[in-house]
């Protein structure tokens, strides 16, 4: 791989293995690669291993063995594991994780350097969510909190945006709405992102690539134009019949 | 190679090290016990395996086991009778039942004994109706079970309090409708699911009668606890009784191992879609009516109405003392030591959660959960090994650097706050856990991804969270410090005098009525606490 390949590349992995109990593993010889500005689904059943991959990017776990490397700077490896706050990554967790015992301005400007009140007011307007600076977590609905979620970890500007199912605490009617808004803001931004789901729908309409995993490995990647379409395309790692059929039966169990 | 020992370096870091240290610093007592025992044995020991520990053994097992059963009887009926049934003032009794807990067990001795014994309130009271008085003689073996149970029925209470009142509504009506009688209900399904909040209770209220020394010494039973004290103040061997309370830990560790094992496989939660038992309660009538009245008629009167009542007759008979400034300097004194120690629990915990929270290397896991086994270690063994430990420190320093520094260990304030540390972490510790385990990773590790450090995360999200569990620890630290007997007893500096102190000494004296004040002080202080903890837990119920 060239230098002029390494710096396009946001993320690398190399051979990441997890396990928590030293016998079953979550993640297995798991390579992934993502260019800059482009956007990731990672889709898969419940227990494939998709949360322990976000969380092994963002150093959240620790891997048995393999390296991760991030903005063509290597984070983790047998030798070094950086602390989550030196990665330059924000994710935006299952359930939020807002904290309670602060309103939405606060939430938003906890990871700003200087946090000023422009600032805030500028990313809350950015996701919809202008004149609700005073409100706290629980005031809200689960949408304006998955919005909250997004501007906070938007609010320190990280180079890499990670989502841990984003729209599963939403009802179907949302959901549209906020997928396209996701895009259209990870675009403007000009960022990068992974995030996972098991709805292939959800990947289908945000994602430019998606990788498939199941039992801990990476079973399938593609680019989503290529899923579309009817023909092979080069792109896509798996002859496109497999693919389908296995894309059919990740949707199965995830159902 | 494997991968942890390959990972050794990346996955060791300050907080590793620091996990570690606040483990040794809370072993130390232990291992001096342990240690010890490749000394040998002292002088006395021949004669006290050949005249006394059979005895020692044979009436701490039958104290185990009589005051077991009858705080299991006290407390399982008492829950049982108000989580079930609704009676007026049903809430103020819920409350009344904790209440025993704030009456320490050598208290309650002297009361019983001050009530029931030659020349006692009742042999007055039977001389003033003109009948002949009957002086019973309670200082015996069962005298000393019934008192035992009654000043720690309220563990079992409490968590059968919790078990019954999470029992699904459904379940009840599912029995009802299978054709099961009340009676058939309680004894085939709330009880077995009761079970390991009965046998949770029930291990608290055996290590509490393992540790106890003030009843026990004055009802004059030998037990494991007192034959440590005896071996170690009257014979002044302190390596038998070092060997002693080597013993006393096995019989402990053969608790801890029979209150996993009756836990077994079994599932014993419950899911409730339909609301809980507290939403059925019932009006009891006829029969049963009588059988609830004693349910929580018997622990009121006992355990609560008539120590309390002898307490304020001889109090009443004592003016002097209930305005004496010395009282009050004694409360004082009390108060600051029971509020250091909780202060020391309430750090020494959160390190320990949050260290080994941080910590990355499996090897050192085990160290939160071994730290805070001191709650299951009897007083008297956490004295000797506090005691052995200075030694060995203050002896090093004398041989190798030649420095005296006896004196800040000997009778100082900082040993006797370190001893009700190791003793009372876990009673700190637990509540702590539970509400980090409620709160989650994920708050913390939002704060790390937006920049934050470990301190800086701690300080800014997560102990603003946990100040309700923080509280709670400090009350419950504190009022187990008030109320603490045999270690004190031992460690105390020389000019210290707390409100347990002054009870034990008096009654000790045979001054049973200058006993009483400092008595009832400490009862209305330790109530105070407990009654707003349960204010707070049993509003939620």
């Amino acid at each position: 791989m060239t230098k002029e390949n390494d710096r396009r590349l946001v993320v690398t992995t190399q051979g990441l293995c997890k396990s928590y109990d030293g016998r079953n593993y979550a993640l297995r010889d798991c390579q992934i690669s993502l260019e800059t500005g482009r956007i990731c689904a990672v889709i898969g059943p419940s227990g494939s291993g998709k949360s322990t991959l976000l969380k092994l990017l963002a150093g959240l776990e620790r891997p048995e063995a393999g390296s991760i490397v991030l903005h063509g700077q290597t984070v983790t490896d047998d030798q070094k594991c950086l602390p989550p706050n030196q990665r330059g990554v924000g994710m935006v967790f299952q359930d939020y994780a807002l904290f309670p015992h602060l309103n939405v301005a606060a939430n938003v400007a906890y990871g700003m350097a200087r946090g000023s009140a422009e600032e805030v007011n500028r990313l809350l307007d950015l996701v919809g969510l202008a004149g609700e600076e005073k409100k706290y977590p629980h005031e809200l609905s689960g949408g304006q909190q998955q919005r909250v979620a997004l501007a906070r970890t938007l609010a320190p500007r990280p180079e890499l945006l990670l989502l841990d199912e984003p729209f599963s605490n939403l009802d179907a009617s949302l959901k549209h709405g906020i997928r396209q808004e996701l895009r259209k803001i990870v675009k403007e931004l000009s960022l990068s992102a992974i995030f996972i789901t098991h709805d292939i729908y959800d990947a289908m309409e945000i994602a430019d690539e998606m990788i498939f995993l199941e039992e801990g490995r990476v079973i399938a990647t593609c680019l989503t134009e290529d899923l579309m379409k009817n023909d092979q395309a080069p792109s896509v790692s798996a002859n496109l019949e497999q693919l389908r059929r296995m894309a059919e039966r990740v949707i199965g169990l995830a159902k | 190679m494997t991968n942890k020992i390959r990972h050794f370096y990346r996955d060791t870091s300050i907080w590793s090290l620091a996990l570690l240290g606040v483990g040794l610093f809370m072993a130390i007592p232990l291992l001096v016990v342990l240690l010890s025992l490749a000394k040998g044995t002292g002088e006395t020991w021949a004669h006290l395996t050949r005249y006394f520990l059979l005895r020692y053994l044979g009436n701490s097992l039958v104290l185990v086991g009589g005051v077991g059963i009858l705080s299991t009887i006290l407390g399982v009926s008492a829950a049982w009778a108000v989580s079930r049934y609704a009676f007026p003032g049903r809430e103020l009794v819920v409350k009344l039942l904790y209440l025993p807990l704030a009456i320490p067990t050598y208290i309650m001795a002297y009361a019983y004994v001050g009530f029931l014994g030659n020349g006692g309130t009742l042999v007055r009271i039977e001389e003033m109706i003109g009948l002949s008085p009957s002086g019973i003689d309670f200082m015996n073996l069962g005298g000393l079970i019934w008192v035992l149970a009654l000043s720690l029925y309220p563990y079992v209470y409490a968590s059968c309090r919790v078990a019954f009142s999470g029992l699904p509504a459904s379940l009840r009506s599912a029995s009802a409708l299978l054709g099961a009688s009340g009676l058939r209900y309680f004894f085939t399904v709330a009880l077995p699911l009761a079970t390991p909040a009965i046998v949770g209770g029930v291990f608290l209220v055996t290590m509490e009668v393992l540790n106890d020394y003030g009843a026990a010494k004055y009802y004059g039973i030998n037990t494991f606890t007192t034959g440590i004290f005896r071996t170690w103040t009257a014979l002044e061997d302190l390596r038998s009784a070092t060997y002693l309370a080597a013993l006393l830990i096995l019989f402990v560790l053969v608790a801890v191992y029979l209150s996993r094992l009756a836990r077994g496989r079994r599932s014993f939660v419950t899911q409730s879609v339909s609301g809980s038992e507290c939403s059925a309660r019932i009006v009891a009538r006829g029969w049963r009516q009588w059988l609830v009245v004693g349910a929580v008629g018997t622990p009121l009167f006992f355990g609560l109405a008539l120590p309390l009542g002898q307490l304020l007759w001889w109090v009443s008979g004592e003016p002097a003392w209930g305005i004496s400034f010395s009282l009050a300097w004694v409360g004082l004194q009390s108060l600051l030591v029971a509020i250091a120690a909780a202060v020391a629990c309430l750090v020494l915990a959160l390190a320990l959660v949050f260290l080994s929270r941080w910590n990355q290397l499996d090897v050192l896991r085990p160290i939160s959960k071994l730290s805070v086994i001191g709650y299951a270690v009897p007083g008297a063994i956490i004295g000797i090994g506090t005691i052995g430990s200075s030694q060995l420190i203050v002896d090093f320093f004398a041989d190798n650097y030649g420095w005296r520094i006896g004196y800040l260990f000997y009778g100082s304030s900082l040993v006797l706050l370190y001893a009700y540390a190791f003793r009372f972490l876990a009673v700190a510790y637990h509540p702590l856990e539970a509400h980090c385990l409620k709160l989650g990773k994920p708050l913390a590790e939002a704060a790390y991804l937006l920049g934050d450090g470990k301190l800086r995360a701690l300080r800014n999200i997560e102990l603003p969270l946990l100040v309700p569990a923080m509280v709670s620890a400090l009350f419950l630290v504190f009022v187990d410090t008030l109320k603490e007997l045999p270690l004190t007893l031992i460690l105390k500096p020389y000019d210290l005098n707390t409100l347990s102190i002054a009870a034990y000494t008096y009654a000790e004296d045979e001054q049973l009525a200058k006993a009483a004040p400092p008595a009832l002080l400490l009862i209305l202080l330790v109530a105070i606490v407990l009654w707003s903890i349960s204010f707070g837990k049993e509003a939620k119920r």
